[in-house]
């Protein structure tokens, strides 16, 4: 107990020194600021074209280099995760106006990237949720994003055009 | 004590912010793929029968109507054209290889399955088979004329007509 009592007048003495004079201490402020990240479709099409049906059921498949390219830029060297996941097509807007039958395709994604190549070389894949790193290019971080994919058709598979929508979504 | 003590207490901080927080982007595309149906082919007569014929001394020819020889019917995409393509056909039998040339006549009638505005078709051309429910469906009939040269001999002939369609 009487410790504690001189600890603390030994404190206040400390302190009515210190507070007896003007007193100056410098302090850091720092701000990390990330550049947004942006997505940007240089080629919006994934066109599998005319697919001609043979009575068996058959994959088909689309090489990314001849899909759609997208140019993802954000922070240099930052790490984004890169989301997507397969998606279903339907013909039932043909059918509404050619008559047939509505039918729905299974589309799965095959994603690659080129880091800051807009040219379709040395292709890395991309895993749905996968981290990749955004490539330094003057200060900007570049990634090139490319998407084909695979189609389940069936033998019995009604005949029309496909649509649906595929989603890529890029995070930090 | 006319001194004015000054309290100043500056706190030693090391301030950072990471302004990043979490940021997110997103874009959406269309996936489209055009499925064909496959071209079949039915047929509703497959022999084209000039029955007897007798011979002359000099060169004949016979004809039968389209509407009267093969029919069939070609199932595809709807209003995707397909080409079709024929040939001339020179028949044979056991003992000539050298027989009447049978030189085709090709007409459709569209969706139409009844003998109704037939249009003669060219080989080696485009024709746009009309939907028909989802289908694209397309009625050819075949006729022709057998020329028969003086020097062809008594006999059996036949030969083959391959007509070819394709997208």
């Amino acid at each position: 107990m009487k410790f504690a009592q001189k600890l603390l007048v030994i404190l206040i003495f400390w302190c009515s020194i210190i507070s007896a004079q003007p007193v100056s201490i410098s302090g850091t402020a720092s701000v990390n600021m990330i550049k947004p990240l942006s997505i940007t479709a240089i080629n919006s099409s994934i066109n599998f074209g005319e697919i001609i049906l043979t009575g068996s059921a058959f994959i088909y498949n689309l090489n990314p280099s001849q899909g759609a390219v997208f140019r993802i830029e954000g922070h240099p060297n930052r790490n984004v995760v890169i989301s997507f996941s397969s998606t279903a097509l339907s013909n039932a807007q043909w059918v509404s106006q050619n008559g047939g039958t509505v039918g729905s395709l299974n589309y799965t994604p095959y994603v690659v990237h080129t880091g800051a190549s807009s040219v379709y070389d040395l292709p890395q894949v991309v895993t749905n949720g996968g981290s990749y790193q955004l490539q330094n290019v003057n200060q900007n971080g570049i990634l090139y994003v490319w998407v084909g994919g695979t189609i389940n058709i069936q033998a019995n598979q009604p005949i029309g055009d496909y649509t649906g929508t595929f989603n890529i979504t890029v995070t930090y | 004590m006319k001194a004015k003590i000054l309290f100043s207490f500056f706190f030693l901080f090391v301030l950072t912010l990471n302004l990043s927080g979490q940021n997110n982007e997103q874009i959406n595309v269309q996936v489209q793929a055009s499925l064909k149906r496959g071209i079949s082919v039915i047929s509703q007569s497959t022999v084209l029968d000039f029955g007897e014929i007798i011979l002359s001394n000099s060169q004949q020819t016979v004809t039968k109507s389209p509407a009267e020889g093969l029919r069939f019917k070609i199932i595809s995409h709807p209003e995707k054209p397909v080409l079709i393509d024929y040939n001339f056909v020179q028949l044979s039998s056991n003992e000539n290889q050298n027989g009447p040339i049978f030189v085709t006549k090709l007409v459709h009638t569209g969706s139409n399955s009844g003998y109704v505005n037939p249009i003669e078709v060219q080989p080696g051309t485009y024709y746009t088979p009309p939907n028909q429910n989802g289908e694209g469906v397309l009625s050819v009939w075949v006729g022709g004329s057998l020329i028969i040269d003086q020097s062809i001999t008594q006999g059996d002939y036949s030969g083959t007509l391959v007509i070819s369609i394709a997208y």
